[in-house]
């Protein structure tokens, strides 16, 4: 029984590092591609995803976030 | 109608429920799973709520969510793109869970709960905002400070009725909460757990801000305008593309490198600590300024993570135009399914506000034929109360001669603290006693006093507090000084600095606990108890019967009281639980 035991967490500690590392493959990828290409295509086009200057009079941003219709909240986003 | 809130997959998952706008049950994952701080799906948390009521998910209206995730990921998104390629190593780590978790929460409620309605999601700071709605006020400015949101540090806006609208807001990456993190994380302590530790240093560091350098130094950092509003220097992080918190340049900035955990806290790091919150109370204090010109509401209340800051908000109602303040136990992320529960039915589904949320007894409860059957099951020896008054007079006596008592009564406070269902009481008028509790339960830092518990109609007398005691008081969310006379008479919770992270407590709250508190002044002259939580470092605090007499037999707790009963650590043999062994943080 023990041996068998074993042999499920030696299949399931396999699994576990082949999809670790296929993740790590495909995900390098879509960085490199994905992520990467879009982010020199904006540093070229000098585009800031992140409010960083520190200028201006005042920091705050409009934001008028009040209800809205129930099916608006049905979205993820 | 029942309305169902969950909060989960950041840090303190939890699950709250409502019903017809009364909020009947809520807790923390933790505290079912014993992971400090879980952040998977509260699907304990969930199973207690519907348990409580006896129903199941299909009983359930409406499930609604704390976030928007999908707006969430567009900032991670942002973050890699904006940092490509020095976030290479976050991304791999990351996406894992995004992809796995985070955005598949419908999947998830569905999968595991069997839920077959809509879900509604709300934006984060709006579900912080939401408090508002279990708040005694019918109009109030609402101010929402934390980590971060969707996109969302910190915001404004006013609740009035059953409508809440955010105005304002401060955008990632410039943020206090992050502020904080990041000089926890310097500091050598945990992040998004060890905060409030920082803020208890701070007392020990040069508070004055001419001749602390590190305030000077700290305020190149962060840029304050008058209106409150900041933005961070950001070359001096790094959290927004490592899983770091300080660059070297802050380390630089501060004369050295991170601190490493459990190595020595030197003047420098208290001044480092004190600093900071001198900075996080300046630009709170400027918002709440800016908010109370703009709103014209003298009613404050606060949601988010930073509302856990309980020196800075001791100080709010005396360093601002406002004149009462109110936050739920929970103001941090955990409490946002309360959140968001109260939003989907006060203000999308406009139910009648009915509740203002006066305890934080929202957990788990057992019966006396629970706790009598858990006592026998496992031969434990033990004594019944013949009455309630029996039982306050002998655990009054018995912390009069400073025994340290576990004390398990009635349902779990929602929230963070301790409030009087699962505490530890002891003597607070005993020198000794903050090295008698550190050495046979806590083992937690020496700086770290602990915390004092007086009933309402007594805090007065013994501390400096704002008139009417407001009531996050009496969720411990506020900090005072002790005046000055009964410094010396309660020295084991009166911090360096004089003050006292008090619980009032009023009877009609928990009048078991008040008559407690009461009784030990009738035979000590002085009505004050140390409460700390029912845990040992590094563990949630207890739910279960079992979990308390774990931990009063690993420990040195001397006598557990649950329920009507009474438990002597000595006249029950001790398993193996060692509690140094277990205590992780």
């Amino acid at each position: 029984m023990s041996f068998f035991n074993g042999v499920k967490k030696g299949t399931a500690l396999f699994g576990h590092c082949i999809t670790a590392i296929i993740n790590s493959i495909l995900l390098t990828l879509v960085y490199a591609l994905g992520v990467g290409i879009t982010a020199v295509l904006a540093k070229l086009c000098r585009k800031n995803f992140l409010d960083t200057d520190l200028k201006g009079r005042s920091y705050w941003k409009k934001l008028d976030l009040k209800k809205r219709p129930i099916e608006e909240y049905y979205r993820q986003f | 109608m029942y309305v169902l809130g969950i909060s989960c997959y950041y840090h303190d998952s939890s699950a709250a429920l409502i019903k017809d706008g009364r909020i009947i049950a809520a807790a923390q994952e933790e505290r079912f799973t014993r992971k400090k701080h879980d952040t998977s799906f509260p699907i304990n948390a969930v199973r207690f709520c519907l348990k409580s009521q006896n129903i199941d998910i299909n009983d359930v209206g409406h499930v609604g969510f704390y976030e928007k995730p999908f707006i969430k990921f567009e900032r991670v998104l942002s973050q890699h793109l904006q940092m490509f390629p020095r976030s290479y190593k976050t991304f791999l780590s990351s996406m894992p869970s995004w992809i796995n978790e985070k955005l598949r929460v419908v999947r998830k409620l569905r999968k595991t709960l069997k839920y077959k309605g809509d879900v509604i999601f709300v934006e984060h700071h709006m579900a912080h905002a939401a408090t508002y709605l279990v708040s005694p006020f019918d109009k109030a400015a609402i101010v929402t400070v934390d980590g971060v949101g969707e996109w969302t540090t910190t915001a404004y806006g006013v609740g009035e009725g059953n409508d809440i609208k955010l105005i304002k807001e401060l955008k990632f990456p410039s943020s206090l909460g992050l502020l904080y993190s990041a000089i926890t994380a310097y500091l050598g302590f945990s992040v998004n757990n060890s905060e409030y530790k920082v803020m208890g240093l701070s007392p020990y560091g040069m508070m004055d801000k001419k001749k602390n350098i590190y305030y000077r130094k700290l305020k190149n950092v962060i840029d304050i305008k008058d209106d409150g509003s900041f933005r961070m220097d950001m070359s001096y992080f790094v959290y927004h593309f490592k899983d770091r918190m300080p660059s070297k340049k802050l380390c630089e900035l501060m004369d050295g490198p991170v601190r490493k955990p459990e190595t020595e806290i030197t003047q420098r790091h208290k001044d480092i600590a004190a600093a900071l919150q001198m900075i996080y109370e300046e630009a709170l204090f400027k918002i709440l300024k800016h908010v109370h010109k703009v709103t014209r509401s003298d009613n404050l209340v606060i949601g988010g993570g930073c509302g856990l800051n309980s020196v800075a908000n001791g100080k709010l109602l005396r360093n601002t135009p406002f004149k009462r303040f109110w936050s739920q136990p929970d103001p941090g992320d955990g409490g946002t399914s309360l959140g968001v529960a109260a939003y989907v039915y006060h203000a999308i589904l406009r139910g009648k506000r009915e509740q203002h949320l006066k305890d934080a007894y929202l957990g788990p409860g057992y019966t006396t034929e629970d706790i009598r059957s858990f006592l026998e099951t496992n031969r434990i020896k033990h004594k019944e109360f013949k009455d309630e008054k029996e039982l306050v007079k002998t655990t009054a006596k018995l912390i009069k001669d400073d025994n340290v008592v576990g004390w398990f009564q009635g349902r779990m406070e929602w929230g963070p603290r301790a409030l009087g269902s699962r505490s530890i009481l002891s003597n607070a008028t005993n020198p000794q006693m903050q090295e008698i509790l550190n050495l046979k339960v806590k083992h937690r830092e020496k700086f770290r006093p602990f915390a004092p518990v007086v009933c309402e109609d007594d805090a007065l007398t013994y501390f400096d507090c704002d008139k009417p005691v407001p009531e996050p008081t009496d969720f411990m969310l506020m900090v005072y000084p002790i005046l000055e006379r009964w410094r010396k008479k309660i020295p084991s919770v009166t911090h360096v600095d004089g003050s006292g992270r008090l619980q009032s407590i009023r009877r009609e709250q928990n009048s078991l606990y008040y008559d407690l508190i009461k009784e030990f002044g009738r035979i000590t002259g002085i009505p004050i108890l140390i409460n700390t939580s029912f845990n040992i470092r590094g563990e949630p605090i207890v739910c279960t019967p079992h979990d308390a007499y774990k931990c009063m037999m690993g420990t040195g707790v001397d006598y557990l009281v649950m329920g009507k009963f009474l438990v002597r650590r000595e006249d029950n043999p001790r398993d193996m639980w060692d509690s140094e062994k277990n205590a992780k943080d």
